[in-house]
């Protein structure tokens, strides 16, 4: 009876030893091998889970006009450039197009700052977008007169002509030089910064650990990973650099393979048990990613190499694979962390987030070009400019289907519809008459925006803070809140809630004001026509009495 | 007889109606009332307290912006708004509380909205022209709660009656914000 059981328990064991791991027991880990379709299935989790959270359908193109709101902005661009990356046709044309459109408003809004004051990592991000969709960052905005390499990399000074890469601390060195290298840029000769200068900046900021950090002496392994990102264009170059470390003030001569070589031995003694990283003390999804696009970028096989494979506490190997994909969930999104930090509830257990998403998207972008030789992730070189094709029937019923007075709703297909006949190469009847119909479209949506931002900037400057508000003011207000009616149901979304609040409760007190003052008078007047009627009829009666009197005595 | 009668009467409307005016006469549906005094503080609303402080700056000033150093923008006490008490709507977060106050003072602040970064929330960029990195890399706005930093965006945070909201500019990523410098009201 014993015997059996113990045989039976044996059985059982090695039953659950085999379900749970059924490739790995007697493989060895040569062929134990991530597959290309089984990295591009987890991309397809990650999209189709990307399409719900922007309300996409799952058979029609991610980049819908809910994304095409975030273009050219931390929560829109990665997504994009992850598709293109990974090879996969959305609507990158339409990103493009709208994109553009931004990046020239911002510029036109702002001429001094452009895109912003201080950081730079704006104009890297959008290069990469831009560059990814198919255009040239050096001919951004509408006339493709922006140069967003120049003017977010090698000429990124202030008004006093002080270089500003780096005013945001080192994120803006190093995607300086990803934005630079990602169409091998040229330098001019007397830019103010040189590729030289740049390497020699994140050089600078190296700790002793090996790795690089935001601030402080501790390395932080996304930093770090980013920073091997922008070496590896570097890497096989001999070239040394002299300069003095800030960090330790000691003189250093280094070649960015040696920088990068130490880097690697910090991620590699940081990589944890289970093939994730640590950062700000929480392990997590975006940091194995990042070490992930690192080792793919210097053509090391993020799977393989021994450095990055370490024994589980189930005493199983584990790879940055392992590491990344234990943040998958259900829904085919990742999560950041599976961690519960009492600090941060947004941050639950195995829920999906948009930034661990997009991150391990182009991750996986950066692992199948590395498997299948490609050019690595951000070295777009290898893309191809944006070729627009034909203006389709379908095009052209789209571009009659815009009313006469267009809505902002309708900024995403315009600008798209244009660019696309601005590139096209067929000829059709009424192009021009489809040009004059999208051009002044686009030209109502425009004045639709800029009378928004406009009704906006009144209602703060002129209506606040609104106790103070009277009935002199009461043409202000009604201006204001005419030219909001006018506005249509959509456009009216363009208002922050606070700016329509503010407005209607300004146009009620000035209402009730006005209802107050003609009200008064109407009392006012019956409480002098009663007294006026009062002493009139005090008088008559005072006569009358006069007269009776009279009248009494004479008898 | 029956004329001094009306007279009386006469007298009385008219009085009245002198005690109308004198009363006032601000006819409001209860729609129109509550839309203008929403944010009235009396003694049943739930309030909440706000300040907005850019003292860090004043320890790291040779780290600002040239441009910004000027007392309208960092004061010299670094108080740009000092604690004030705010009406507390039903499901007010932290950002909505500082829409709010920020307009009524009439005080610069500029914000990317929940659709335009990863976090899921608005994120304030500058408040009287201080912005992210105006101080240094490791510049910018938090804020803290009853004393509490807590770790997500100011739109998720939602604030409950007697809360203290500080707005504070850090230079050295809240590093510098001493935790002891809160006190509690309640």
């Amino acid at each position: 009876m014993k015997k059996t059981c113990g045989t039976v328990l044996f059985l059982l064991v090695l039953c659950v030893a085999f379900l749970s791991a059924p490739f790995r027991l007697g493989v060895s880990a040569a062929e134990n091998r991530v597959t290309e379709e089984e990295v591009m299935s987890v991309a397809r989790g990650i999209i189709s889970w990307k399409k719900q959270d922007v309300g996409a359908t799952e058979n029609g193109f991610l980049i819908n006009d809910t994304l095409l709101s975030s273009a050219g902005s931390t929560a829109g661009d990665w997504y994009p450039i992850a598709l293109a990356r990974l090879g996969i046709a959305d609507n990158q044309s339409g990103y493009l197009a709208v994109i553009n459109d931004n990046v020239q408003k911002r510029y036109d809004k702002n001429p001094t700052e452009k895109l912003d004051r201080y950081k730079s990592t704006e104009w890297h991000r959008i290069s990469l977008a831009v560059l990814a969709c198919g255009g040239n960052p050096r001919k951004a905005g509408e006339n493709g007169t922006i140069d967003l390499i120049a003017d977010g990399v090698y000429n990124r000074v202030d008004e006093n002509g002080n270089g500003i890469l780096g005013r945001q601390g080192i994120n803006g060195f190093i995607w300086g030089l990803i934005a630079l290298d990602s169409g091998g840029y040229e330098v001019p000769a007397d830019a103010y910064y040189s590729r030289e200068s740049i390497i020699t900046a994140i050089l600078e900021l190296q700790l002793a650990d090996g790795g690089w950090a935001l601030s402080g002496n501790i390395s932080d392994p996304d930093i770090t990973a980013m920073a091997v990102q922008a070496f590896a264009p570097y890497y096989n170059d001999a070239a040394e650099y002299e300069y003095v470390n800030r960090k330790t003030s000691v003189p250093e001569k280094k070649s960015v393979r040696a920088a990068a070589d130490e880097a690697l031995g910090f991620l590699s003694a940081a990589q944890t048990a289970d093939g994730d990283y640590l950062s700000w003390g929480i392990q997590n999804c975006e940091s194995t990613a990042q070490v992930t696009v690192a080792l793919c970028s210097l053509g090391i096989d993020p799977f393989a190499d021994d450095r990055f494979i370490k024994t589980g506490a189930d005493g199983m190997r584990k790879t940055l694979w392992d590491g990344l994909i234990k943040y998958r969930t259900e829904s085919g999104g990742f999560a950041h962390s599976f961690v519960n930090d009492a600090d941060n509830p947004t941050a639950v257990a195995g829920k999906p987030n948009s930034m661990a998403s997009e991150q391990t998207l182009y991750t996986l972008a950066a692992i199948v070009r590395f498997m299948h030789g490609e050019n690595s992730l951000y070295d777009m070189r290898d893309v191809v400019l944006q070729a627009w094709g034909e203006f389709t029937d379908e095009d052209i019923a789209a571009a009659l289907a815009i009313p006469e007075n267009p809505t902002s709703a309708y900024r995403a297909v315009v600008l798209r519809l244009l660019e696309k006949l601005n590139g096209s190469t067929n000829d059709f009847g009424n192009s021009g008459v489809i040009a004059e119909k999208l051009e002044s479209a686009k030209r109502a949506i425009d004045a639709v925006l800029a009378e928004a931002e406009s009704i906006k900037a009144e209602i703060k400057q002129k209506l606040y803070p609104f106790d103070k508000v009277s009935l002199s003011d009461r043409k202000t207000v009604y201006d204001l809140y005419n030219r909001y009616s006018a506005l249509s149901d959509y456009d009216k979304t363009l208002l922050d809630p606070s700016d329509a609040e503010g407005l209607l409760g300004c146009k009620t007190r000035v209402d009730n004001a006005l209802t107050a003052v003609i009200v008064s008078a109407c009392v006012a007047a019956a409480a002098v026509g009663v007294s006026v009627a009062t002493v009139i009829g005090i008088k008559r009666r005072r006569r009358q009495k006069r007269g009776r009197f009279m009248t009494e005595s004479d008898e | 007889m029956k004329g001094w009668k009306k007279d009386l009467i006469a007298l009385a409307v008219v009085a009245f109606l002198i005690a109308l005016l004198c009363v006032g006469t601000k006819f409001q549906s209860v729609d129109d009332y509550y839309l203008t005094h929403i944010d009235d503080i009396t003694p049943e609303s739930e309030t909440v307290f706000l300040s907005i402080e850019c003292k860090t700056v004043l320890n790291n000033y040779d780290d600002l912006d040239e441009a910004l150093k000027e007392e309208k923008y960092v004061p010299k006490d670094g108080v740009i708004l000092p604690r004030t008490e705010y009406v507390l709507r039903n499901g007010d977060t932290v950002f909505d509380i500082l829409d709010r106050a920020v307009r009524y003072n009439k005080i610069q602040m500029e914000y990317r909205g929940a659709s335009e970064n990863a976090y899921g929330s608005a994120y304030i960029r500058g408040i009287n022209f201080l912005y992210e990195f105006s101080c240094g890399p490791l510049s910018g706005w938090t804020y803290r709660v009853n004393g509490e930093f807590p770790n997500y965006g100011c739109s998720k945070y939602r604030l409950s009656d007697g809360d203290v909201v500080e707005w504070l500019y850090t230079c050295d990523l809240g590093r510098d914000l001493d935790m002891d410098m809160y006190e509690s009201v309640r």
